[in-house]
Protein backbone atom coordinates (compact mmCIF):
# COMPACT_ATOMS: atom_id res chain seq x y z
CA UNK A 1 0.00 0.00 0.00
CA UNK A 2 1.75 3.43 -1.27
CA UNK A 3 0.65 6.01 1.19
CA UNK A 4 -0.68 9.51 -0.06
CA UNK A 5 2.46 12.54 0.37
CA UNK A 6 0.64 15.87 -0.38
CA UNK A 7 3.97 17.78 -0.87
CA UNK A 8 5.74 15.36 -3.09
CA UNK A 9 1.90 15.00 -5.36
CA UNK A 10 2.19 19.65 -5.20
CA UNK A 11 5.64 19.31 -6.69
CA UNK A 12 4.59 16.90 -9.30
CA UNK A 13 1.57 19.15 -10.06
CA UNK A 14 3.53 22.40 -10.53
CA UNK A 15 5.83 20.76 -12.41
CA UNK A 16 3.15 19.77 -14.73
CA UNK A 17 1.49 23.59 -15.02
CA UNK A 18 4.63 25.00 -16.07
CA UNK A 19 4.75 22.69 -19.08
CA UNK A 20 3.03 22.60 -22.39
CA UNK A 21 0.51 19.92 -22.64
CA UNK A 22 1.64 16.82 -24.30
CA UNK A 23 -0.35 13.70 -26.25
CA UNK A 24 2.34 11.07 -24.00
CA UNK A 25 3.91 11.62 -21.27
CA UNK A 26 6.63 9.05 -19.73
CA UNK A 27 6.35 7.86 -16.53
CA UNK A 28 8.78 5.93 -14.62
CA UNK A 29 9.40 4.36 -11.11
CA UNK A 30 10.31 7.04 -8.66
CA UNK A 31 13.68 4.97 -7.63
CA UNK A 32 15.33 7.31 -10.81
CA UNK A 33 16.21 10.80 -9.64
CA UNK A 34 16.77 11.73 -13.37
CA UNK A 35 14.57 14.52 -14.23
CA UNK A 36 15.05 13.84 -17.96
CA UNK A 37 16.29 12.17 -20.60
CA UNK A 38 17.34 12.17 -23.99
CA UNK A 39 15.17 11.12 -27.07
CA UNK A 40 17.56 8.95 -27.90
CA UNK A 41 18.45 7.19 -24.50
CA UNK A 42 14.60 6.75 -24.65
CA UNK A 43 14.61 4.82 -27.69
CA UNK A 44 16.58 3.08 -26.40
CA UNK A 45 14.84 1.99 -23.96
CA UNK A 46 11.46 1.43 -25.48
CA UNK A 47 13.41 -0.19 -27.87
CA UNK A 48 14.52 -3.19 -25.59
CA UNK A 49 17.84 -2.20 -26.46
CA UNK A 50 19.31 -0.11 -23.55
CA UNK A 51 18.41 -3.00 -20.26
CA UNK A 52 20.06 -0.53 -17.34
CA UNK A 53 19.26 2.61 -16.03
CA UNK A 54 22.81 4.80 -15.32
CA UNK A 55 22.49 3.14 -11.51
CA UNK A 56 22.50 -0.71 -12.87
CA UNK A 57 18.85 -0.93 -12.02
CA UNK A 58 17.22 -2.99 -14.81
CA UNK A 59 14.85 -1.35 -17.14
CA UNK A 60 11.09 -2.35 -16.81
CA UNK A 61 9.68 -1.63 -20.06
CA UNK A 62 5.45 -1.38 -20.00
CA UNK A 63 3.58 -0.53 -22.74
CA UNK A 64 -0.05 -0.21 -24.34
CA UNK A 65 -1.10 -2.62 -27.22
CA UNK A 66 0.16 -1.54 -30.62
CA UNK A 67 -3.42 -0.34 -31.59
CA UNK A 68 -4.15 1.32 -28.69
CA UNK A 69 -4.15 5.41 -29.25
CA UNK A 70 -1.99 6.55 -26.68
CA UNK A 71 0.48 4.20 -28.00
CA UNK A 72 0.83 5.44 -31.35
CA UNK A 73 0.28 8.95 -29.91
CA UNK A 74 3.67 8.21 -27.69
CA UNK A 75 5.47 6.40 -30.53
CA UNK A 76 4.90 9.84 -32.51
CA UNK A 77 5.39 12.37 -30.45
CA UNK A 78 7.64 11.33 -27.87
CA UNK A 79 9.55 8.82 -29.62
CA UNK A 80 8.82 10.09 -32.94
CA UNK A 81 9.16 6.89 -34.50
CA UNK A 82 6.83 4.95 -36.83
CA UNK A 83 5.25 2.20 -34.14
CA UNK A 84 5.98 -0.40 -36.71
CA UNK A 85 8.96 0.14 -36.63
CA UNK A 86 8.87 0.17 -33.05
CA UNK A 87 7.24 -3.45 -33.07
CA UNK A 88 9.55 -4.46 -36.14
CA UNK A 89 12.38 -3.48 -33.45
CA UNK A 90 11.44 -6.11 -30.88
CA UNK A 91 10.99 -9.14 -33.17
CA UNK A 92 14.43 -8.85 -34.55
CA UNK A 93 15.55 -8.67 -31.31
CA UNK A 94 12.63 -11.74 -29.71
CA UNK A 95 13.30 -13.23 -32.88
CA UNK A 96 16.82 -13.09 -33.10
CA UNK A 97 17.70 -14.18 -29.23
CA UNK A 98 19.23 -11.33 -28.59
CA UNK A 99 15.98 -9.07 -26.76
CA UNK A 100 12.67 -9.51 -24.67
CA UNK A 101 9.71 -7.71 -25.62
CA UNK A 102 8.58 -5.10 -23.02
CA UNK A 103 5.68 -5.73 -21.11
CA UNK A 104 1.95 -5.38 -22.37
CA UNK A 105 -0.54 -3.53 -20.16
CA UNK A 106 -4.41 -3.34 -20.51
CA UNK A 107 -5.26 0.15 -19.30
CA UNK A 108 -3.90 3.21 -18.20
CA UNK A 109 -4.89 2.56 -15.27
CA UNK A 110 -2.45 -0.66 -14.94
CA UNK A 111 0.36 1.00 -16.22
CA UNK A 112 -0.05 3.69 -13.64
CA UNK A 113 -0.01 0.82 -11.01
CA UNK A 114 2.61 -1.33 -12.52
CA UNK A 115 5.27 1.62 -13.14
CA UNK A 116 4.54 2.62 -9.50
CA UNK A 117 5.07 -0.92 -7.95
CA UNK A 118 8.04 -2.29 -10.47
CA UNK A 119 11.73 -0.92 -9.53
CA UNK A 120 13.58 0.38 -12.71
CA UNK A 121 9.95 0.50 -14.78
CA UNK A 122 9.19 2.76 -17.69
CA UNK A 123 6.22 3.53 -19.36
CA UNK A 124 3.68 6.25 -20.60
CA UNK A 125 0.31 8.10 -19.33
CA UNK A 126 -1.73 10.31 -21.76
CA UNK A 127 -1.84 13.31 -19.15
CA UNK A 128 -0.78 12.95 -15.69
CA UNK A 129 -3.51 13.42 -13.20
CA UNK A 130 -3.88 13.53 -9.28
CA UNK A 131 -5.58 10.89 -8.09
CA UNK A 132 -8.62 12.10 -6.40
CA UNK A 133 -8.81 12.70 -2.66
CA UNK A 134 -9.40 9.34 -0.85
CA UNK A 135 -13.19 8.87 -0.37
CA UNK A 136 -14.62 9.54 3.29
CA UNK A 137 -15.15 6.72 5.41
CA UNK A 138 -18.52 5.09 4.41
CA UNK A 139 -20.90 2.92 7.34
CA UNK A 140 -22.45 0.16 6.51
CA UNK A 141 -24.89 -0.94 9.00
CA UNK A 142 -23.46 1.42 11.26
CA UNK A 143 -19.88 -0.39 11.22
CA UNK A 144 -16.98 2.32 10.26
CA UNK A 145 -14.89 1.76 7.26
CA UNK A 146 -11.53 2.78 6.87
CA UNK A 147 -10.91 5.61 4.05
CA UNK A 148 -10.18 3.36 0.28
CA UNK A 149 -6.87 4.31 -0.44
CA UNK A 150 -6.90 5.07 -3.99
CA UNK A 151 -4.57 3.85 -6.85
CA UNK A 152 -1.81 6.09 -5.84
CA UNK A 153 -0.08 7.77 -8.58
CA UNK A 154 2.06 9.93 -6.13
CA UNK A 155 5.20 7.97 -6.27
CA UNK A 156 5.31 7.94 -9.76
CA UNK A 157 8.43 10.72 -11.48
CA UNK A 158 6.81 12.40 -14.62
CA UNK A 159 10.16 12.46 -16.98
CA UNK A 160 10.55 15.00 -19.54
CA UNK A 161 12.46 14.47 -22.81
CA UNK A 162 15.16 16.75 -23.41
CA UNK B 1 13.75 -37.43 -40.38
CA UNK B 2 15.24 -37.82 -36.97
CA UNK B 3 17.20 -34.87 -35.27
CA UNK B 4 20.81 -36.27 -34.76
CA UNK B 5 22.99 -35.74 -31.78
CA UNK B 6 24.25 -32.44 -33.32
CA UNK B 7 20.99 -30.91 -32.86
CA UNK B 8 20.03 -33.04 -30.18
CA UNK B 9 22.39 -31.59 -27.30
CA UNK B 10 21.81 -27.92 -28.12
CA UNK B 11 17.65 -28.55 -28.18
CA UNK B 12 17.79 -30.84 -24.78
CA UNK B 13 20.26 -27.51 -23.19
CA UNK B 14 17.15 -25.19 -24.77
CA UNK B 15 14.51 -27.34 -23.42
CA UNK B 16 16.14 -27.31 -20.34
CA UNK B 17 16.90 -22.89 -20.35
CA UNK B 18 13.34 -22.74 -20.39
CA UNK B 19 11.59 -25.41 -17.86
CA UNK B 20 14.80 -23.92 -15.33
CA UNK B 21 13.20 -20.51 -16.31
CA UNK B 22 9.97 -20.95 -15.52
CA UNK B 23 10.32 -23.13 -12.94
CA UNK B 24 12.24 -20.23 -11.20
CA UNK B 25 9.04 -18.37 -11.55
CA UNK B 26 10.68 -15.24 -12.73
CA UNK B 27 9.35 -12.69 -14.14
CA UNK B 28 11.94 -12.03 -16.59
CA UNK B 29 11.41 -15.52 -18.47
CA UNK B 30 9.22 -14.98 -22.15
CA UNK B 31 8.34 -17.61 -24.18
CA UNK B 32 6.76 -16.86 -27.18
CA UNK B 33 6.92 -18.89 -30.65
CA UNK B 34 5.42 -18.94 -34.16
CA UNK B 35 3.49 -21.48 -36.66
CA UNK B 36 2.75 -21.10 -39.90
CA UNK B 37 1.54 -23.63 -43.00
CA UNK B 38 2.19 -22.67 -46.50
CA UNK B 39 1.33 -23.99 -49.96
CA UNK B 40 2.40 -23.29 -53.06
CA UNK B 41 1.28 -24.12 -56.53
CA UNK B 42 4.16 -23.84 -59.34
CA UNK B 43 4.66 -24.00 -63.56
CA UNK B 44 7.87 -24.76 -64.83
CA UNK B 45 10.09 -25.57 -61.77
CA UNK B 46 9.08 -27.24 -58.13
CA UNK B 47 9.77 -25.08 -55.17
CA UNK B 48 8.94 -26.34 -51.91
CA UNK B 49 8.16 -30.33 -52.70
CA UNK B 50 6.08 -30.88 -55.68
CA UNK B 51 4.27 -27.57 -56.08
CA UNK B 52 4.23 -28.39 -60.49
CA UNK B 53 1.73 -31.18 -59.39
CA UNK B 54 -1.87 -30.29 -59.31
CA UNK B 55 -3.09 -29.57 -56.16
CA UNK B 56 0.50 -28.16 -55.71
CA UNK B 57 2.44 -28.48 -52.51
CA UNK B 58 1.92 -28.14 -48.87
CA UNK B 59 5.62 -29.22 -47.78
CA UNK B 60 5.37 -25.96 -46.29
CA UNK B 61 5.44 -24.92 -42.69
CA UNK B 62 7.40 -23.29 -39.79
CA UNK B 63 7.44 -24.02 -36.15
CA UNK B 64 9.01 -22.53 -33.97
CA UNK B 65 9.36 -22.03 -29.80
CA UNK B 66 11.95 -19.91 -27.89
CA UNK B 67 12.58 -18.92 -24.50
CA UNK B 68 14.76 -16.34 -22.99
CA UNK B 69 15.53 -15.59 -19.24
CA UNK B 70 17.49 -12.75 -18.25
CA UNK B 71 18.63 -14.45 -14.55
CA UNK B 72 20.24 -10.80 -13.88
CA UNK B 73 20.49 -7.48 -15.60
CA UNK B 74 23.22 -7.80 -18.22
CA UNK B 75 22.97 -12.07 -18.98
CA UNK B 76 20.19 -12.82 -20.87
CA UNK B 77 19.65 -16.99 -22.32
CA UNK B 78 17.52 -17.65 -24.67
CA UNK B 79 16.82 -20.35 -27.45
CA UNK B 80 14.93 -21.28 -30.15
CA UNK B 81 13.98 -24.73 -31.50
CA UNK B 82 11.93 -25.10 -34.87
CA UNK B 83 10.47 -27.63 -36.76
CA UNK B 84 11.14 -26.78 -40.50
CA UNK B 85 9.89 -27.78 -44.27
CA UNK B 86 10.46 -26.86 -47.53
CA UNK B 87 9.75 -29.52 -49.73
CA UNK B 88 13.10 -31.46 -50.14
CA UNK B 89 15.26 -28.56 -49.86
CA UNK B 90 14.88 -28.23 -46.09
CA UNK B 91 13.48 -31.09 -43.94
CA UNK B 92 13.84 -30.85 -40.56
CA UNK B 93 12.18 -32.30 -37.79
CA UNK B 94 13.39 -30.43 -35.34
CA UNK B 95 16.85 -27.95 -35.03
CA UNK B 96 18.18 -25.93 -33.17
CA UNK B 97 18.23 -22.38 -34.74
CA UNK B 98 19.88 -20.06 -31.54
CA UNK B 99 21.28 -20.87 -28.66
CA UNK B 100 22.78 -18.38 -26.56
CA UNK B 101 24.18 -16.38 -23.30
CA UNK B 102 24.41 -12.53 -24.14
CA UNK B 103 26.44 -10.36 -21.70
CA UNK B 104 26.42 -6.28 -21.96
CA UNK B 105 29.50 -5.53 -20.26
CA UNK B 106 28.65 -1.85 -20.62
CA UNK B 107 25.87 0.04 -20.42
CA UNK B 108 25.18 3.54 -20.66
CA UNK B 109 22.75 6.49 -21.77
CA UNK B 110 24.54 6.67 -24.81
CA UNK B 111 24.51 3.56 -25.54
CA UNK B 112 26.25 -0.39 -24.39
CA UNK B 113 28.59 -3.22 -25.83
CA UNK B 114 28.66 -6.73 -24.98
CA UNK B 115 29.16 -10.08 -26.09
CA UNK B 116 27.80 -13.40 -27.12
CA UNK B 117 28.58 -16.79 -27.88
CA UNK B 118 26.86 -19.56 -28.81
CA UNK B 119 24.88 -21.15 -31.82
CA UNK B 120 24.08 -17.02 -33.42
CA UNK B 121 21.97 -15.96 -36.07
CA UNK B 122 24.35 -14.57 -38.35
CA UNK B 123 23.91 -10.59 -38.79
CA UNK B 124 23.94 -10.03 -42.87
CA UNK B 125 21.47 -7.18 -44.27
CA UNK B 126 18.21 -6.37 -42.59
CA UNK B 127 16.25 -9.38 -42.58
CA UNK B 128 18.82 -12.28 -41.96
CA UNK B 129 19.04 -12.49 -38.10
CA UNK B 130 15.27 -13.04 -37.53
CA UNK B 131 13.79 -14.34 -40.83
CA UNK B 132 12.63 -17.63 -39.28
CA UNK B 133 9.44 -16.23 -38.04
CA UNK B 134 7.40 -15.04 -40.96
CA UNK B 135 6.01 -12.39 -39.00
CA UNK B 136 9.21 -10.85 -39.51
CA UNK B 137 9.77 -11.42 -42.63
CA UNK B 138 8.52 -8.41 -45.69
CA UNK B 139 6.65 -11.46 -47.03
CA UNK B 140 5.72 -15.06 -47.39
CA UNK B 141 9.66 -15.34 -48.88
CA UNK B 142 12.74 -13.21 -48.89
CA UNK B 143 14.25 -11.61 -51.88
CA UNK B 144 16.35 -14.92 -52.70
CA UNK B 145 19.61 -13.27 -54.61
CA UNK B 146 20.89 -12.16 -50.80
CA UNK B 147 18.79 -14.89 -48.36
CA UNK B 148 19.26 -17.48 -50.25
CA UNK B 149 16.59 -19.75 -48.83
CA UNK B 150 15.91 -21.83 -52.07
CA UNK B 151 19.47 -21.94 -52.81
CA UNK B 152 20.07 -23.91 -49.22
CA UNK B 153 22.22 -21.65 -47.57
CA UNK B 154 20.87 -22.87 -44.31
CA UNK B 155 22.94 -25.87 -44.64
CA UNK B 156 26.14 -24.18 -44.73
CA UNK B 157 25.56 -21.74 -41.86
CA UNK B 158 24.19 -18.66 -43.22
CA UNK B 159 21.58 -18.44 -40.94
CA UNK B 160 22.97 -19.65 -37.60
CA UNK B 161 26.15 -20.99 -36.64
CA UNK B 162 28.71 -21.57 -33.55
CA UNK B 163 30.68 -19.04 -32.70
CA UNK B 164 31.20 -15.80 -30.42
CA UNK B 165 30.31 -12.34 -30.86
CA UNK B 166 30.57 -8.47 -29.75
CA UNK B 167 27.95 -6.01 -30.55
CA UNK B 168 27.86 -2.27 -29.63
CA UNK B 169 25.12 0.56 -30.01
CA UNK B 170 25.93 4.03 -29.90
CA UNK B 171 22.89 6.70 -29.42
CA UNK B 172 24.17 9.89 -30.92
CA UNK B 173 21.22 12.17 -31.80
CA UNK B 174 19.11 11.15 -34.66
CA UNK B 175 21.32 8.59 -35.00
CA UNK B 176 21.44 5.07 -33.55
CA UNK B 177 24.51 2.85 -34.65
CA UNK B 178 24.38 -0.66 -34.04
CA UNK B 179 27.46 -3.18 -34.27
CA UNK B 180 27.03 -6.98 -34.84
CA UNK B 181 30.49 -9.05 -35.29
CA UNK B 182 30.55 -12.78 -34.75
CA UNK B 183 33.22 -15.39 -35.54
CA UNK B 184 32.17 -18.83 -36.04
CA UNK B 185 34.54 -21.53 -35.00
CA UNK B 186 35.19 -24.88 -36.90
CA UNK B 187 31.92 -26.93 -37.16
CA UNK B 188 30.94 -30.04 -39.17
CA UNK B 189 27.53 -28.94 -41.53
CA UNK B 190 24.89 -30.29 -42.95
CA UNK B 191 25.23 -33.16 -45.43
CA UNK B 192 23.00 -30.43 -47.74
CA UNK B 193 25.72 -28.14 -47.81
CA UNK B 194 27.48 -29.58 -50.54
CA UNK B 195 24.29 -29.99 -52.42
CA UNK B 196 23.99 -26.20 -51.91
CA UNK B 197 27.49 -25.17 -52.87
CA UNK B 198 28.04 -27.37 -56.21
CA UNK B 199 24.23 -27.58 -57.10
CA UNK B 200 24.20 -31.14 -57.66
CA UNK B 201 24.74 -34.11 -54.97
CA UNK B 202 28.27 -34.59 -54.05
CA UNK B 203 28.33 -38.20 -54.28
CA UNK B 204 29.05 -38.29 -50.85
CA UNK B 205 31.47 -35.78 -49.90
CA UNK B 206 30.55 -33.09 -47.48
CA UNK B 207 31.94 -29.58 -46.73
CA UNK B 208 32.75 -28.15 -43.60
CA UNK B 209 33.09 -25.12 -42.01
CA UNK B 210 36.35 -23.67 -41.11
CA UNK B 211 36.21 -20.55 -39.90
CA UNK B 212 33.69 -16.94 -40.28
CA UNK B 213 34.08 -13.61 -39.65
CA UNK B 214 31.04 -11.43 -40.23
CA UNK B 215 30.05 -8.36 -39.25
CA UNK B 216 26.81 -5.57 -39.73
CA UNK B 217 27.79 -1.91 -39.28
CA UNK B 218 24.00 -0.43 -39.12
CA UNK B 219 22.29 3.50 -38.76
CA UNK B 220 19.01 3.92 -37.80
CA UNK B 221 18.41 7.65 -37.91
CA UNK B 222 15.38 9.63 -37.04
CA UNK B 223 13.92 6.25 -35.21
CA UNK B 224 13.97 4.44 -38.21
CA UNK B 225 12.88 6.68 -41.12
CA UNK B 226 16.04 5.96 -43.13
CA UNK B 227 17.98 2.81 -41.76
CA UNK B 228 21.29 1.86 -43.60
CA UNK B 229 23.65 -1.16 -43.28
CA UNK B 230 26.41 -2.61 -44.44
CA UNK B 231 27.15 -6.10 -43.75
CA UNK B 232 30.32 -8.27 -44.37
CA UNK B 233 31.19 -11.73 -43.83
CA UNK B 234 34.46 -13.86 -45.03
CA UNK B 235 33.53 -17.92 -44.63
CA UNK B 236 36.45 -20.66 -45.43
CA UNK B 237 35.39 -24.16 -45.98
CA UNK B 238 36.77 -27.78 -46.59
CA UNK B 239 35.76 -30.37 -48.90
CA UNK B 240 36.26 -34.01 -47.85
CA UNK B 241 35.64 -36.23 -50.30
CA UNK B 242 33.66 -39.37 -50.06
CA UNK B 243 35.48 -42.66 -48.79
CA UNK B 244 36.26 -44.49 -51.46
CA UNK B 245 36.48 -41.03 -53.14
CA UNK B 246 33.47 -41.38 -56.30
CA UNK B 247 33.54 -38.79 -59.36
CA UNK B 248 33.21 -36.00 -59.95
CA UNK B 249 34.34 -34.52 -56.63
CA UNK B 250 36.40 -36.93 -55.99
CA UNK B 251 39.46 -34.81 -54.37
CA UNK B 252 39.79 -32.60 -51.15
CA UNK B 253 40.03 -29.02 -51.28
CA UNK B 254 38.58 -25.71 -49.94
CA UNK B 255 35.72 -23.00 -50.66
CA UNK B 256 35.99 -19.65 -49.90
CA UNK B 257 33.09 -17.38 -49.45
CA UNK B 258 33.26 -13.99 -49.35
CA UNK B 259 30.36 -11.29 -49.15
CA UNK B 260 29.54 -7.73 -48.63
CA UNK B 261 25.92 -6.07 -48.68
CA UNK B 262 24.89 -3.03 -48.78
CA UNK B 263 21.23 -2.27 -47.25
CA UNK B 264 19.26 0.85 -47.24
CA UNK B 265 15.22 1.54 -46.27
CA UNK B 266 12.95 4.52 -46.25
CA UNK B 267 10.15 4.33 -44.24
CA UNK B 268 7.14 6.62 -44.15
CA UNK B 269 3.62 5.95 -41.71
CA UNK B 270 1.83 3.91 -44.85
CA UNK B 271 4.81 2.90 -46.99
CA UNK B 272 8.67 1.45 -47.02
CA UNK B 273 11.30 1.33 -50.03
CA UNK B 274 14.25 -1.47 -49.09
CA UNK B 275 17.14 -1.88 -51.45
CA UNK B 276 20.03 -4.40 -51.14
CA UNK B 277 22.84 -4.93 -52.99
CA UNK B 278 25.21 -7.71 -52.94
CA UNK B 279 28.60 -8.40 -54.22
CA UNK B 280 30.11 -12.22 -53.45
CA UNK B 281 33.64 -13.65 -54.54
CA UNK B 282 33.71 -17.34 -54.77
CA UNK B 283 37.02 -19.73 -54.91
CA UNK B 284 36.41 -23.19 -55.44
CA UNK B 285 39.77 -24.78 -54.95
CA UNK B 286 40.29 -28.29 -57.12
CA UNK B 287 37.98 -30.94 -55.86
CA UNK B 288 36.99 -32.91 -59.43
CA UNK B 289 39.60 -34.31 -61.72
CA UNK B 290 37.38 -32.29 -64.30
CA UNK B 291 38.38 -28.90 -65.44
CA UNK B 292 36.02 -25.99 -65.10
CA UNK B 293 34.56 -27.87 -62.22
CA UNK B 294 36.74 -26.81 -60.34
CA UNK B 295 39.69 -24.87 -59.27
CA UNK B 296 36.58 -22.33 -59.79
CA UNK B 297 36.78 -18.51 -58.94
CA UNK B 298 33.39 -16.80 -59.47
CA UNK B 299 31.86 -13.03 -58.52
CA UNK B 300 28.21 -13.85 -58.19
CA UNK B 301 25.94 -10.39 -56.98
CA UNK B 302 22.54 -9.54 -56.44
CA UNK B 303 20.11 -6.20 -56.13
CA UNK B 304 16.97 -6.14 -54.97
CA UNK B 305 14.08 -3.30 -54.70
CA UNK B 306 10.97 -3.57 -52.58
CA UNK B 307 7.98 -1.32 -52.25
CA UNK B 308 5.50 -2.53 -49.35
CA UNK B 309 2.64 -0.05 -48.35
CA UNK B 310 0.45 -0.10 -46.03
CA UNK B 311 -3.07 0.09 -47.10
CA UNK B 312 -4.70 -0.18 -43.68
CA UNK B 313 -3.23 -0.97 -40.07
CA UNK B 314 -4.67 -4.58 -40.75
CA UNK B 315 -3.79 -5.03 -44.75
CA UNK B 316 -0.31 -4.35 -46.75
CA UNK B 317 0.83 -4.78 -49.52
CA UNK B 318 4.26 -5.68 -51.22
CA UNK B 319 5.74 -5.10 -54.78
CA UNK B 320 9.64 -6.62 -55.29
CA UNK B 321 11.90 -6.98 -58.29
CA UNK B 322 15.19 -9.57 -57.38
CA UNK B 323 17.80 -10.39 -59.70
CA UNK B 324 20.74 -12.45 -58.87
CA UNK B 325 23.88 -13.56 -61.60
CA UNK B 326 26.25 -16.28 -60.67
CA UNK B 327 28.86 -13.84 -62.06
CA UNK B 328 28.85 -10.57 -62.65
CA UNK B 329 31.13 -10.45 -64.91
CA UNK B 330 28.23 -12.56 -67.42
CA UNK B 331 25.25 -11.31 -66.08
CA UNK B 332 23.55 -13.43 -69.04
CA UNK B 333 25.33 -16.41 -68.14
CA UNK B 334 27.40 -17.11 -72.20
CA UNK B 335 30.21 -17.62 -70.69
CA UNK B 336 29.32 -20.04 -67.87
CA UNK B 337 27.23 -21.87 -69.75
CA UNK B 338 29.58 -22.30 -72.34
CA UNK B 339 32.93 -23.71 -69.95
CA UNK B 340 29.91 -26.25 -68.80
CA UNK B 341 29.66 -28.12 -72.05
CA UNK B 342 32.84 -30.05 -72.05
CA UNK B 343 32.15 -31.08 -68.66
CA UNK B 344 29.76 -34.26 -68.03
CA UNK B 345 27.48 -31.96 -66.73
CA UNK B 346 27.05 -29.12 -69.66
CA UNK B 347 24.00 -26.51 -68.31
CA UNK B 348 21.85 -23.97 -70.05
CA UNK B 349 22.61 -20.07 -69.66
CA UNK B 350 19.24 -19.64 -67.85
CA UNK B 351 21.27 -21.68 -65.39
CA UNK B 352 23.36 -18.58 -64.24
CA UNK B 353 20.64 -15.89 -63.33
CA UNK B 354 17.68 -15.27 -62.08
CA UNK B 355 15.13 -12.51 -62.08
CA UNK B 356 11.98 -12.80 -59.99
CA UNK B 357 9.36 -10.17 -60.24
CA UNK B 358 7.16 -10.50 -56.86
CA UNK B 359 3.92 -8.95 -55.89
CA UNK B 360 1.99 -9.92 -52.62
CA UNK B 361 -0.24 -8.99 -49.77
CA UNK B 362 -0.62 -9.60 -46.23
CA UNK B 363 -4.04 -9.20 -43.88
CA UNK B 364 -4.20 -9.61 -40.09
CA UNK B 365 -7.50 -11.50 -39.19
CA UNK B 366 -5.91 -10.44 -35.73
CA UNK B 367 -2.95 -9.29 -34.07
CA UNK B 368 -1.10 -12.49 -33.72
CA UNK B 369 -2.85 -14.38 -36.90
CA UNK B 370 -2.20 -13.23 -40.89
CA UNK B 371 -2.95 -14.72 -43.93
CA UNK B 372 -0.17 -14.10 -46.23
CA UNK B 373 -0.12 -14.92 -50.37
CA UNK B 374 2.49 -14.14 -53.21
CA UNK B 375 3.24 -14.52 -56.79
CA UNK B 376 6.64 -14.59 -58.57
CA UNK B 377 6.91 -14.41 -61.60
CA UNK B 378 10.54 -15.99 -62.75
CA UNK B 379 13.08 -15.01 -65.45
CA UNK B 380 16.03 -17.50 -64.89
CA UNK B 381 17.18 -20.94 -62.84
CA UNK B 382 20.04 -19.77 -60.28
CA UNK B 383 17.45 -20.32 -57.38
CA UNK B 384 15.96 -23.37 -58.25
CA UNK B 385 16.93 -26.62 -55.52
CA UNK B 386 18.12 -29.32 -56.93
CA UNK B 387 16.54 -31.61 -54.46
CA UNK B 388 13.04 -30.65 -55.48
CA UNK B 389 14.12 -31.31 -59.24
CA UNK B 390 15.47 -34.35 -59.90
CA UNK B 391 16.48 -33.27 -63.93
CA UNK B 392 18.19 -29.99 -62.38
CA UNK B 393 21.87 -32.01 -62.47
CA UNK B 394 20.94 -32.87 -66.42
CA UNK B 395 19.92 -29.42 -67.58
CA UNK B 396 16.25 -29.95 -67.24
CA UNK B 397 15.14 -26.98 -64.96
CA UNK B 398 13.18 -24.67 -67.20
CA UNK B 399 13.94 -20.52 -67.64
CA UNK B 400 10.67 -19.12 -67.62
CA UNK B 401 8.47 -20.28 -64.54
CA UNK B 402 6.35 -18.82 -61.50
CA UNK B 403 4.53 -19.64 -58.45
CA UNK B 404 1.78 -18.76 -56.37
CA UNK B 405 1.89 -19.34 -52.88
CA UNK B 406 -0.58 -18.66 -49.72
CA UNK B 407 0.41 -18.82 -46.16
CA UNK B 408 -1.70 -18.95 -42.94
CA UNK B 409 0.89 -17.82 -39.66
CA UNK B 410 -0.03 -17.37 -36.44
CA UNK B 411 2.51 -16.00 -33.32
CA UNK B 412 2.60 -16.19 -29.57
Amino acid sequence: MIAFRRHRLLAVLLLCCVLPAAAAEVVAHPGHADASLTRSTLRGMFGMRLRAWPDGTPVRVFVLDDTEALHQAFCESVLQMFPYQLRQNWDRLLYSGTGQVPTVVHSEEEMLRRVASTPGAIGYVGTYSAPPRPAPAKTVAGKARPPEILPAADPIKVIHVR
Amino acid sequence: MCADRRTLIPLLLGCLLAGTAHAAGSDDVQIHGFAAQGWVQSAGNNIYGHSENKGGSGQYRELGVNASWRPFGPLLLSAQTAAIQEGKAIDEDLLLEYGLADYTVVSGPGGRLGARAGKLKVPIGFYNDSRDAVFTRPGITLPESLYLETSGARAFGYFSAQGSGLYGDWYLGEHAIYLDAMYAWEQELDDRAAIAILRSPANGGRFDLDRGLIARLSDEYGGGRWRFALSYLNTQLAYVPARPPTLPFNQPGGFRFDQGVMSVQYNQPAWSLTSEFTLRRITLDDISVFPFIGPLVQNPAGWYLQGAWRMTQKWQWLLRYDEQVRDLNDRHGTKLSAATQATPAPLPEHYFFARDWTAGTRYDLHPNVSVLAEFHLVDGAASVNPLDNPSFGAGGADRYWNFVTVMLALRF
